[in-house]
């Protein structure tokens, strides 16, 4: 009998082991694609706004769009880079005004028809529209007529031309390399004008693309579900024609536990994850080998008001030595479980092509403690910190207090709703905040929203900070006509400001994917790591019931 | 009957009025407004002349007393506005999410009531047992546990360990995925409705009118359900008239838990979106339905007490 048994078990664990085996490549072989299947993906943070690119809005529906419209170009899924999207390859005049983008051939929307220069224009005149109200409404600044049109001078933007069905000329009113990065959002997506102007409101809910997936429909609250769309123009590395998979769900469930609970259940095929599942996944037998991890453009921070008049905090060597008080290293590892990166400098270094990091400030309480003396403030100073009331950020600030309190600052934290906090920073009443920066995919228009003295307030200078030779550098870059040129002042701009410390550079956000093992093709996506470009997921077997 | 009907809508006005007006000052004060949704930190625009356009197009930055008069009156012509950004009415908004809504709340208030009622009368007709005092801990537990917590440990056992229900979602509407939600929201009214079902009951058995009817040779069952029950659940009804109420409009935390998509999540979102008119309208919306409902349940007396009439 117990020979039986061990037999029995013996012939268990082949079979179990040749199915895994069925399952993978070959070792060094590369896994052939396989077609078809239901991907059913979460969305964790809340419904999207709408299908209509004019409404560009959050990461919940930038998430939808990307994967029904096309732009011009797009943000490379593996890098920080502009790569080609429906446009194949663009190139710009000597002065880095004129840029020509040169469109690929037999591009169709969902309704069969071709993608047309003209219809990037249409979309672009539509979004400068007033009267529409686009977030995305000044996105065409500075393009040659974009202002006579704003105002109803004209009626077209004149430095937007279709030179021929394919070809795309926009002309700029001064040198703008970042053209091509600013073009990347999905607002700037190919949509037909005949449908538009059929559907008028309605488009935001029945969407006609030319990308991978086809709407199909939208329930509110419930669920948004794509289809395949069998003549999309992009094809994988093998010439096989894309997407794979024949739907994609996109779920709404925003309580992490539940999303932990589908995912166990197998219902689920992959989902960005909070802080309070990262441990569990990190260490679990079979999720720790299906994470996907990456840098997203976000950079935490503590910042200091520097329009209140008389305060410790004006003086640079206090700012440095809140910077050498406070032990990232351990907030990033203990507090955040890893979940996070350690900021050396305000610019995730993932902005840059190079990726390369910055050491930034060493944590050494002994130096700020002789610099809080050397600027007259041996025994500290009383402050309040303005913090959203987001676990992480409180956990983070927690523990900030107790490292400045080590070296005599006696800090008490405010904690406010998410958006009663973002008023208050932008209205700047605080004397400090713990926040974070971001969600640009280029290190320059990160660096003119955070430090740049036009940008106080809304856009991202919530420490009103001043400094005319920073200005100086982030005007000369915007106007660069050598892409090196432009690298070489935005890192000189960076020198300054971690030297000037406006901001306790805290850490950088760390993105986090958990999906099934049976799930390819995800990818760390530059800026979030919920904007997957889905066309290249696809799935090794079917899951259990599906 | 019918005055009393007219004079308590009548009534409801100014508790309506109130309401609205309250939740309008509420959304004033807090910083923040809609176009904060406009500064998503993700992607939007970060563009003070965009929010700007924003603000004036909407009339945010009218006078209040403008905004407010101009809310009323288009309330008064039945129009609640429209969430802004994607031009939807919220009439149609709360409209799409009401049959979810109502269906769980209908589907706890059922379980609630059952199990409430049915624990209390167990109990109650075996005073001093050992089987009261457990089922007095019992339900004990029923209202002290936190609704978040109870939802999380069954769709953690009937959804993932043991997975013969779905953990989350709304399928296509299946029975299925209606009950771990209905049963986490039913029990956690259910202890509350046990117990007052159980004091009631008691109160009823001591009284002389069913001592009469004991004395009459009346049976147990009889005296259970023709006298105890009608006259036990006066107070009972005026339990479940309320959680009805608060089941329709307090369903945030469960619909939140298990993805269901009724007003309490769509609430949520306005809130943090700062959806002025939005959350104007879910807030009315319910409201409206505590008003119904409780007018419901006055009337409701009359049939269990015919001693109770509405002159």
């Amino acid at each position: 009998m117990g020979t039986t048994a061990g037999r029995l078990r013996l012939l268990v664990t082949f079979v179990v082991l040749l199915a895994s085996l069925a399952g993978s490549p070959v070792s060094g072989a590369p896994e052939m694609p396989r077609y078809g299947g239901v991907y059913i993906k979460n969305n964790i943070y809340t419904e999207p706004v709408s299908m209509d690119p004019l409404f560009a809005l959050g990461a919940p529906t930038i998430m939808v769009q990307m994967n029904i419209f096309d732009g011009l170009v797009r943000v490379d899924p593996n890098r920080n880079v502009v790569a080609p999207d429906i446009a194949e390859r663009w190139t710009h005049s000597p002065d880095a005004k004129t840029f020509t983008f040169y469109l690929r051939k037999g591009v169709l929307y969902h309704d069969g028809t071709e993608v047309t220069a003209d219809d990037f224009k249409f979309q672009f005149e539509r979004v400068s529209t007033p009267e529409n109200l686009s977030p995305h409404l000044t996105r065409l600044t500075g393009v040659v007529g974009f202002k006579a049109f704003q105002e109803g001078r004209a009626r077209e933007i004149s430095g937007i031309t279709a030179v021929d069905k394919y070809t795309l000329r926009i002309t700029m009113e001064r040198p703008n390399l970042l053209l091509p990065f600013t073009l990347t959002g999905t607002w700037g997506s190919a949509v037909p004008r005949h449908a538009v102007e059929k559907l008028g409101k309605d488009f935001g809910i029945k969407p006609v693309g030319s990308g991978p997936f086809v709407f199909e429909s939208w329930t509110r609250g419930r669920e948004l579900t794509l289809r395949r769309f069998p003549k999309y123009w992009r094809k994988d590395q093998w010439g096989n024609q894309l997407p794979y998979v024949d739907k994609v769900v996109f779920r709404s469930i925003r309580d992490m536990a539940a999303v932990e609970a589908e995912i166990a259940a197998g219902r689920i095929d992959s989902a960005w994850i909070r802080d309070s599942a990262y441990v569990k996944y990190k260490t679990h037998p079979l999720y720790k080998k299906n994470l996907v991890e990456g840098m997203e453009f976000y950079s935490h921070h503590l910042g200091f008001n520097l329009d209140a008049a008389g305060t410790p905090w004006l003086d640079r060597r206090v700012r440095q030595a809140v910077n050498h008080a406070i032990d990232r290293k351990t907030i990033v590892e203990v507090v955040r479980h890893g979940n996070s990166y350690v900021a050396g400098g305000p610019i995730p270094p993932r902005m840059f092509e190079t990726e390369q990091t910055r050491k930034g400030y060493e944590y050494d309480p002994e130096k700020a403690r002789r610099l809080l003396a050397e600027a007259g403030y041996p025994k500290g100073f009383s402050v309040k910190i303005l913090s959203p009331d987001t676990p992480n950020f409180v956990a983070v600030n927690e523990a900030i207090v107790g490292y400045l309190n080590e070296v005599g600052i006696r800090a008490r934290l405010e904690i406010l709703d998410t958006t009663a906090a973002r008023v208050r920073r932008e209205e700047g009443r605080f004397e400090w905040y713990y926040g974070s920066l971001g969600g640009e995919g280029h290190p320059l228009i990160f660096l003119w929203r955070g430090f740049h003295s036009r940008s106080i307030g809304v856009p991202g200078n919530w420490t009103r900070y001043r400094n005319p030779q920073i200005d100086q550098l982030i005007d000369r870059a915007v106007e660069a006509r050598d892409p090196n040129a432009m690298l070489r002042l935005i890192r000189t701009a960076e020198d300054i400001i971690v030297e000037d410390a406006p901001w306790s550079f805290i850490s950088y956000t760390k993105g986090t994917v958990v999906h099934q093992p049976y799930v390819r093709g995800l990818r760390a996506t530059p800026i979030d790591l919920d904007w997957q470009p889905l066309e290249e997921v696809w799935l090794a077997w079917s899951p259990t019931g599906r | 009957m019918l005055r009393y009907l007219i004079r308590r809508v009548v009534l409801a006005v100014p508790v309506l009025l109130g309401i609205t007006s309250i939740t309008f000052v509420l959304l004033w004060v807090i910083p923040g407004d809609l176009t904060q949704q406009f500064l998503d930190p993700k992607i939007g625009t970060i563009d003070a002349e965009v929010v700007e356009a924003a603000r004036e197009r909407w009339g945010l930055n009218d006078p209040f007393v403008v905004q407010y008069g101009r809310y009323l009156w288009n309330v008064v012509r039945g129009d609640l506005g429209v969430t802004y950004v994607t031009n939807e009415r919220v009439r149609d908004a709360i409209l799409s999410r009401l049959p979810a809504t109502a269906r769980l709340a209908l589907a706890a208030m059922t379980i609630s009531t059952l199990l409430g009622i049915g624990a209390g009368l167990f109990t109650a007709l075996r005073r001093g047992s050992y089987l009261d005092t457990a089922g007095m801990v019992v339900t004990l537990f029923g209202v002290s546990i936190p609704t978040f917590w109870l939802g999380l440990l069954l769709m953690w056992g009937l959804g993932v360990r043991w997975a013969v229900l779905p953990a989350t979602g709304y399928g296509r509407g299946e029975l299925s995925y209606l009950v771990l939600p209905a049963v986490t929201l039913g029990l956690s009214y259910a202890g509350a409705i046990a117990r007052l079902t159980r004091s009631a009951t008691l109160d009823v058995l001591g009284a002389d009118y069913v001592r009469t009817a004991r004395a009459k040779g009346a049976t147990q069952q009889v005296i259970v359900t023709r006298h105890v029950l009608t006259n036990a659940m006066i107070p009972v009804l005026t339990l479940i008239g309320v959680n009805l109420g608060g089941l329709m409009a307090g369903s945030v935390v469960v619909e939140t838990i298990f993805a269901w998509p009724g007003i309490g999540q769509l609430l949520v979102d306005a809130i943090q979106e700062r959806n002025l008119f939005l959350v104007q309208g879910c807030v009315l919306f319910f409201a409206v339905i505590f008003t119904m409902v409780n007018v419901c349940v006055d009337l409701a007396y009359g049939f269990l007490d015919p001693r109770i009439r509405y002159d």
